[in-house]
C-alpha cells in the first residue's frame, strides 16, 4: 500500500496533486451516484416495471426526506441502534479478555481456533427462531443475537492480535525486568489494540446487520426492520420502503467514519487504525 | 501481502513435504476433540438443566436421523433432508457464482480505470453500507417473494463487500510488478490472468470468505421471510409450530451447510495460494 503512495508522490508533483484532488472526487462522486439513480431510473422505465415494484428516485428522495423528520421512524432507529450497540458492547466486554487469555496461552490457543472455526460459520439469523422461542420478541432477544453475532468477529480478532505482536518487542520488555502483567499492560494491549478494533469496525457493521434482520422476523421487536416490513406490506407506499433503506444505508456509513474517526482518536500510534487510506 | 507475483521456484525450496503433514493429522484430532467436547457439554447442560426449549443433542440428532431420512424427491416437506439442502443450496450456489464473476470482473475495472475508480466507488460504498438485511425489502418490493428475488439479494449483499477486496487486492500489487509487463509488452489476457489475479488472490480468498457468510445469512433469512422449502423455512416452519428438535436439527444442519463452505474454501485456498503461504510462514 505504502509503496503505491510513494510513487504517487514521485511522478506527480505532490502539491498540486494533493490540492486538486477532494473537490474532483467529490464531483466525480456525486456524479456517479447521480448517474446510478439515473440509470435505474430509466432502466425501470424501459423495462416497464410499475411505480409501486420501482418508485421513481426523485419520489423516493423526497420520501427520504419526510422519512427523516417523521418522529416514528428516528424510534425505530433509536431502537435498532441501541439493541445493536449495547450487544455490541457487551460482545466486546466479554470477547476481548477471553481473546487475550486465549491469545497469550499456547495450548488454549488451538482449542479455541477450532471452536471458532466451528462456530463462525453458523449463520446468526439461523438462531433467531430458537431466541424467539427462548427469549420472545423483544430487545433482549436482539441484543442477544447481537452478542452472539459480534462475540466470534472480536474473539477471533483479539486473538490474532495478541498473537502477532511482536516477540522481539515482548523479550526486550522482560529483559528490563517488566513483570508479566506490565508485559501485558504495557506492550501486548497497546500494540494489538488497534486491530482488535479493526474486529470492532467490522463487529459494528455485523452488529447492525443482524438487528435489523431480526426485527424483519420477529414482529413486535420494533426498529427498523420492523418498520420496513410494516411499509412493505403497505403495497401503495413502497417508495418508503426505498427511502427507510437508503437511510439505514448512510446511518451504516456515519457509524463507519465515526468509528474510524474514534479510532485515530484513540490509536495515534498506529497505521492500521488511522484508517486504512486508499 | 504486495510481493505476491514471486515465482513458484521459493515453494520447493521452502515446503518441505513432512514438515506439512505432521500438524494435518494432529489438528484433526484436535478438532474432533474440540467438537466431540463442546457436544458433551451441550448434552451434559441440558440433562442438568432441562427446559423445554433446549433438547439433549442426542436427541435431537436421533430425531433428525429418523425424520430426515426418505430419499423420495416428492416426500413430504422436512421428510427428504437432500431436498430441503438442494433448495437451499439452488439459491445459494448460482448467486455466489454470480457474484464472484461480478465481483472480479467490475473489481479488476474499478482498480485499474481510474474514471471508473472515481465514478463507482462511491456507489459501491453506498450500497455497500445499507446493511445486507435493509436490502431484503427492496427487493421483495421489485421482484416478489420467488427465488428471483432471493438470488438477486443475495448476489447483492454478496457483491459488494468482495468487490472491495479485490479492488483493494489489485490496488495492491506492486507497480513496479505492473510497469516490468509493460516494459515486456504482456498481452492483456496474460496480465490479467496471470498477474493481477494471482497477485490479488489473497484478498480475493478473504472476500470470498466474507461473501458466503453473508450469502448464507441473506439465504436463510430469504427463506424464512417467504419460501415454501429449503433449510432456512424448515427451521421457522418448526418453530411456529414448536417442534423444538425439528428447529434445533435444523440449525445444526444449517452450521453444517457453513462449515462445508468454509471447508472448501480453505482447500481450495489451501492449493491455490500454496506459493503465498510458503512465502509468508
Amino acid at each position: 500500500m505504502s509503496q503505491t503512495v510513494l510513487k504517487g508522490t514521485a511522478r506527480h508533483p505532490a502539491s498540486a496533486r494533493r490540492g486538486r484532488r477532494p473537490l474532483t472526487s467529490v464531483a466525480y462522486g456525486i456524479a456517479g451516484i447521480v448517474a446510478f439513480f439515473a440509470a435505474v431510473d430509466l432502466a425501470g422505465v424501459a423495462a416497464n416495471v410499475s411505480r409501486e415494484q420501482l418508485p421513481r428516485s426523485w419520489d423516493v428522495a423526497a420520501t427520504a426526506a419526510a422519512v427523516v423528520a417523521d418522529p416514528e421512524f428516528m424510534h425505530a432507529v433509536g431502537e435498532s441502534l441501541s439493541a445493536a450497540l449495547t450487544g455490541l458492547v457487551l460482545a466486546i466486554l466479554l470477547a476481548v479478555p477471553t481473546g487475550v487469555v486465549f491469545g497469550t496461552n499456547r495450548r488454549t490457543f488451538a482449542a479455541v481456533s477450532v471452536l471458532i472455526e466451528f462456530m463462525r460459520p453458523l449463520p446468526v439469523v439461523a438462531l433467531i427462531p430458537p431466541a424467539l422461542l427462548m427469549l420472545g420478541a423483544g430487545a433482549e432477544m436482539k441484543v442477544a443475537l447481537v452478542i452472539y453475532s459480534t462475540f466470534w468477529i472480536v474473539l477471533f480478532n483479539t486473538i490474532y492480535a495478541v498473537r502477532g505482536v511482536e516477540p522481539l518487542q515482548k523479550d526486550a520488555a522482560k529483559v528490563f525486568g517488566v513483570s508479566r502483567l506490565g508485559v501485558l499492560a504495557r506492550v501486548v494491549l497497546p500494540s494489538a489494540a488497534p486491530f482488535i478494533y479493526t474486529g470492532v469496525q467490522i463487529a459494528a457493521t455485523a452488529a447492525l446487520l443482524v438487528t435489523i434482520g431480526v426485527e424483519m422476523l420477529a414482529g413486535g421487536s420494533g426498529g427498523i426492520g420492523e418498520w420496513l416490513m410494516s411499509y412493505l406490506n403497505a403495497i401503495t407506499r413502497r417508495e418508503y420502503v426505498y427511502a427507510g433503506a437508503y437511510i439505514s444505508g448512510v446511518l451504516g456509513l456515519v457509524l463507519t467514519l465515526v468509528l474510524a474517526s474514534l479510532g485515530r482518536l484513540l490509536f495515534p500510534w498506529s497505521k492500521a487504525a488511522g484508517g486504512r487510506g486508499k | 501481502m504486495s510481493s505476491a507475483t514471486t515465482t513458484k521456484t521459493s515453494v520447493s525450496l521452502q515446503g518441505p513435504r513432512t514438515a506439512r503433514r505432521r500438524p494435518a493429522a494432529s489438528g484433526l484430532l484436535l478438532k474432533a476433540g474440540v467438537l466431540l467436547a463442546a457436544g458433551i457439554v451441550w448434552e451434559a447442560a441440558a440433562r442438568l438443566f432441562p427446559s423445554i426449549f433446549v433438547p439433549p443433542l442426542s436427541k435431537v440428532l436421533q430425531h433428525a436421523w429418523t425424520s430426515w431420512s426418505s430419499l423420495d424427491p416428492n416426500a413430504t416437506f422436512g421428510t427428504n433432508v437432500f431436498a430441503m439442502i438442494l433448495a437451499s443450496f439452488s439459491r445459494l450456489v448460482p448467486a455466489i457464482v454470480l457474484a464472484t464473476l461480478i465481483g472480479l470482473v467490475l473489481g479488476v475495472a474499478i482498480a485499474r480505470i481510474r474514471i471508473l475508480d472515481h465514478l463507482l466507488t462511491p456507489v459501491v460504498h453506498f450500497i455497500r453500507a445499507i446493511p445486507s438485511t435493509a436490502k431484503i425489502p427492496i427487493f421483495i418490493a421489485l421482484l416478489g417473494i420467488g427465488d428471483a428475488m432471493k438470488i438477486s439479494v443475495i448476489v447483492v449483499a454478496a457483491l459488494f463487500p468482495f468487490m472491495l477486496n479485490v479492488i483493494h487486492g489489485v490496488k495492491d500489487i506492486h507497480d513496479t510488478t505492473v510497469d516490468v509487463c509493460k516494459v515486456y509488452r504482456i498481452n492483456r489476457s496474460d496480465f490479467f490472468l496471470r498477474v493481477l489475479l494471482p497477485g490479488a488472490l489473497p484478498q480475493i480468498f478473504s472476500g470470498l470468505r466474507l461473501m458466503t457468510m453473508i450469502a448464507l445469512i441473506v439465504m436463510v433469512l430469504t427463506e424464512m421471510i417467504g419460501a415454501s422449502d429449503g433449510v432456512g423455512y424448515y427451521v421457522l416452519y418448526a418453530e411456529r409450530r414448536f417442534l423444538v428438535l425439528d428447529m434445533w436439527a435444523g440449525v445444526l444442519l444449517l452450521g453444517a451447510m457453513g462449515y462445508l463452505f468454509s471447508f472448501v474454501l480453505n482447500l481450495l485456498e489451501l492449493r491455490l495460494l500454496r506459493w503465498h503461504t510458503a512465502q509468508n510462514s
